[in-house]
């Protein structure tokens, strides 16, 4: 389908873009990879009167090393972030869920600020950043804030992203030695959302895990932390068994959607296995692991 | 795609007093998170509901009237019906609301709602759409709840119905004022609860309404998901289409 008619502005700097955005107010939409507004537009379920283009604001784009973190402009495309060196270094979470996300085309088109803005709880990036404890950084018409990223997902499809503000970069902690990651992805298809994600994080030590990060992608309107699985993992054995025991709590406090690809049963049931075995994966149980 | 949904609220006003200001389709019909009233011809509103979920925009426009009203048994039938302005779907729903005396000279409000949406909104799964009839139904009897409350709280003498139904119209106009400013509606929209908050402070004669309602999760996870393969089967379909003309083409030149 043809999308409904709409104006377009290419603004060629970040305070250009927050002009134009306030100015066009409600009705106006930031584009920036397009793989999930196009689709909207198109089946005119989406039908802004502005799409202010982002993408030729090139200082979006591209990781920054700033000592203890990286800082990973909101143009990234996904194919960008498997591939960086410096995310695969410090926060290979992110590169290997990036990798998991839809197809090469739309990983190519993609961008991380997109993904993240667009805030659709199957996505598999916002349980990732969450996961990583990351800071988003925003600029907008009172100027540039910074929103932790477990805050700025507020509700579905829904940030805490002000009329007029614009993601523009994600500020990813640098994980240290020790550290092994996993995302966990449940579909059908190959290119299909997650019926639900694990993204795991875990700091191994003299055979334990010493502490753990959980993020689940698809488990409520928006991503969470499984802060009691994350809990019940912290000092337990690095061994199967204990970190399945752990992951037995992984859905608490979840409420995940009933759709027709899953029963909300199912999906819980889900989530326990998959934070097991991402876990276990993360603590360096498996030969498949990321280890840092 | 049907779903029936329930919710009990208390008013602290006695039922003879609530049951006057339901009656008054002009000043429930607001209550509807979204909707910002057109016309009132006696019982029958016409209207629109603006619904907006993220980048996901429906507009509404329909009528609502009474189906039925039970002064016995204190119970009124409104019936609800739209259209979505940018597309084929529809949705109906039927509230089914009682007045119970409760403790304290309140009354306890019991609606019954039975909804029925079709068309491209209809198609993103039950679970879904029971997540966004829910949150209208939810919000919807918030508002009334506030209706009720504030209605009879202010406004006593038989005067001021008409008067009170008057102001509905006016601001389903200032509605669409806000709309014009797109910027004032958007932190309206933000600001809701805040909004709710204030009337009630204010002891305003309507609960706060948005121009339009962020009524976030109206398509669950699987609208997405369902847009692409619809996209995807929409593309192949124009491809085959091209294919088949060019065939043809071909043959008429073979």
């Amino acid at each position: 389908m043809i999308p409904a008619k709409f104006e377009y502005t290419r603004p060629s700097s970040v305070s250009e873009a927050v002009r134009a955005l306030a100015d066009g107010g409600e009705d106006a939409k930031v584009i920036a990879g397009g793989q999930s507004l196009l689709p909207l537009l198109r089946l005119r379920l989406a039908y802004p009167d502005l799409l202010v283009d982002i993408g030729g604001l090139d200082d979006l784009r591209g990781v920054r090393d700033t000592g203890d973190a990286l800082e990973i402009g909101a143009l990234t495309t996904h194919y960008s972030l498997t591939r960086d060196p410096l995310v695969r270094e410090h926060c290979g979470l992110l590169a290997a869920a990036a990798s998991t996300v839809a197809d090469p085309a739309v990983r190519h088109r993609g961008t991380i600020g997109g993904s993240l803005s667009h805030a659709d709880p199957a996505g598999d990036l916002p349980a990732v950043v969450a996961a990583l404890d990351a800071t988003l950084l925003a600029s907008g018409p009172e100027g540039q804030r910074s929103i932790a990223a477990t805050d700025f997902f507020v509700d579905y499809l829904t940030t805490a992203l002000r009329p007029g503000e614009i993601l523009t970069a994600v500020r990813v902690p640098k994980l240290g030695p020790g550290w092994g990651y996993r995302y966990e992805k449940f579909n059908v298809t190959a290119q299909d959302w997650a019926i639900v994600g694990v993204a795991a994080l875990a700091r191994r030590a003299d055979g334990h895990v010493a502490e753990a990060r959980i993020g689940l992608t698809n488990m409520g309107t928006v991503p969470v932390r499984a802060r009691a699985a994350e809990q019940a993992a912290a000092g337990a054995e690095a061994t199967r068994a204990a970190l399945a025991s752990a992951a037995a709590q992984a859905d608490e406090g979840t409420a995940p959607p009933d759709d027709l690809r899953a029963a909300a049963d199912y999906r819980r049931h889900l989530s326990r296995v998959l934070t097991g075995r991402a876990l276990a994966a993360a603590a360096g149980l498996t030969s498949t692991a990321g280890v840092m | 795609m049907s779903m029936e949904l329930d919710n009990t609220f208390t008013v602290p006003v006695p039922p003879e007093t609530a049951w006057d200001v339901l009656l008054d389709v002009a000043r429930i019909a607001p209550c509807m998170p979204g909707a910002t009233v057109d016309e009132v011809d006696g019982d029958v509103v016409t209207g629109r509901i603006k619904i907006k979920v993220g980048p996901v925009q429906l507009t509404y426009r329909g009528t609502a009237k009474f189906h039925e009203r039970d002064e016995a048994a204190r119970t009124v039938v409104v019936e609800a019906s739209g259209k979505e302005t940018r597309g084929a779907g529809t949705a109906a729903a039927t509230i089914k609301a009682t007045l119970e005396p409760a403790e304290g000279g309140a009354t306890q409000v019991t609606m019954h709602t039975t909804m029925n949406v079709t068309g491209r909104p209809a198609q993103f799964g039950r679970g879904v759409m029971v997540e966004v009839g829910g949150k209208l139904v939810d919000k919807f009897a918030e508002n009334l709840a506030q209706q009720l409350a504030a209605d009879t709280a202010t406004t006593t003498d038989s005067e001021a119905s008409p008067a009170a139904a008057g102001e509905s119209g006016k601001s389903g106009e200032s509605g669409e004022t806000a709309t014009e400013t797109p910027r004032e509606a958007g932190a309206t929209a933000a600001e809701g609860t805040t909004a709710v908050a204030a009337a009630t402070a204010t002891g305003a004669a309507e609960p706060a309404r948005e121009d339009s309602i962020n009524l976030v999760r109206l398509v669950g996870p699987a609208v997405l998901k369902r847009i692409v393969p619809v996209a995807a089967i929409a593309a192949a379909a124009a491809l085959l289409g091209r294919w088949i003309k060019r065939g043809m083409r071909r043959g008429e030149k073979g």
